[in-house]
């Protein structure tokens, strides 16, 4: 028992913060989302929802496609093998400790 | 940041997601309008086998002819509309709506589907054998009241599981129209026909409003 709880010191932190964690929880159920759906699925504000986006991205588990409709910023984000690794890893850790 | 996400944080972030995609493909009232309209050509096709089989048994030729015309046509409205019209729902979607409900692209779990096909199936079948045994003169009413409650079921589950409170308001309409086809004592004719037109037609109106008020809605563009 104390190995498992003590397996939450190397839990990894990208996907530990909550809004993180909201964004690849949905990402991981879908092929892709954009910007605008994300937004309204998680609640956080555009500023906040951006910031994590880039931080994900920089961890490379999402890639982020962003293009134009029309005069409009389109931003596709999709979870990549490695996000999907990292999230399954991480609600193994969380499930064995709780 | 929905405190609910963090409530149910003890379940599967996976079906909290799926919640969610569910929760946003009914958020704009099309996919309302499209099951609704589906009901209604359904309705229309039942209708005009009972007026065959009941109002017309022994027909002119000219009746049998005018009857498979209106079969056929029935019948081409539907797979044309079942085939063409979630596509069109999507271009709708994504040419008009996209700024206001955003994009989510599905993935499409076959086994979980065909596991959700199961349970809907396996609840209809003991209803229909029950109503059957009930209503052993009114076979067909036996039949409406079982596909009313299973629609109950089905309805109450998406207004639920998907948190879309309307479909809570089909739900019981659903269940006081099979419970009214199973104690009246009306003599309703085609009565699967009147059930899903009623509620085929309730779903469109309701997924109109739902359309008329999304569009009023300011649209949010990226920051």
């Amino acid at each position: 028992m104390s190995k498992k709880i003590q397996g939450l010191a190397e839990i990894d932190r990208i996907i530990h913060e909550p809004a993180r964690l909201m964004i690849i929880a949905l990402l991981a159920t879908v092929n892709e989302a954009d910007f605008q759906y994300l937004h309204l699925a998680t609640g956080l504000t555009k500023g906040n929802l951006s910031v994590h986006l880039s931080k994900l991205e920089e961890a490379a588990y999402i890639v982020i496609e962003k293009s134009f409709r029309g005069k409009y910023p389109l931003t596709i984000c999709r979870l990549t093998g490695q996000g999907r690794e990292a999230f399954d890893n991480y609600r193994k850790v969380i499930k064995a400790a709780l | 940041m929905p405190i609910s996400f963090f409530r149910s944080m003890t379940a599967d972030p996976s079906t909290i997601a799926e919640r969610l995609v569910i929760k946003a493909k009914f958020r704009d009232g099309l996919l309302e309008i499209y099951l609704g309209l589906i009901f209604v050509l359904g309705a229309a096709f039942e209708a005009a086998l009972y007026a065959k089989q009941a109002i017309f048994p022994q027909g002119s030729t000219a009746l049998d002819v005018a009857f498979i015309v209106i079969s056929i046509v029935l019948c081409s409205l539907f797979v044309v509309y079942t085939v063409r019209s979630k596509g069109a729902a999507k271009w709708v979607r994504e040419r008009y709506l996209i700024e206001r409900s955003g994009y989510v692209e599905q993935k499409l779990n076959k086994r979980k589907l065909l596991r959700y096909f199961l349970v809907a199936f396996a609840a209809f079948l003991p209803l229909a054998i029950a109503a059957l045994f009930l209503f052993p003169a009114h076979s067909d009413r036996g039949l409406s009241t079982a596909t009313g409650l299973m629609f109950c079921g089905l309805d109450a589950w998406i207004a639920w599981f998907g948190r879309v409170f309307r479909f809570a308001i089909y739900s019981v309409l659903s269940a006081a129209s099979a419970i009214f086809l199973a104690v009246t004592s009306i003599d309703i004719a085609a009565p699967l026909s009147i059930f899903f037109a009623f509620l085929g037609l309730v779903m469109v109106f309701s997924g109109f409003i739902v359309l008329l008020l999304f569009i009023r809605r300011p649209a949010e563009r990226e920051a």
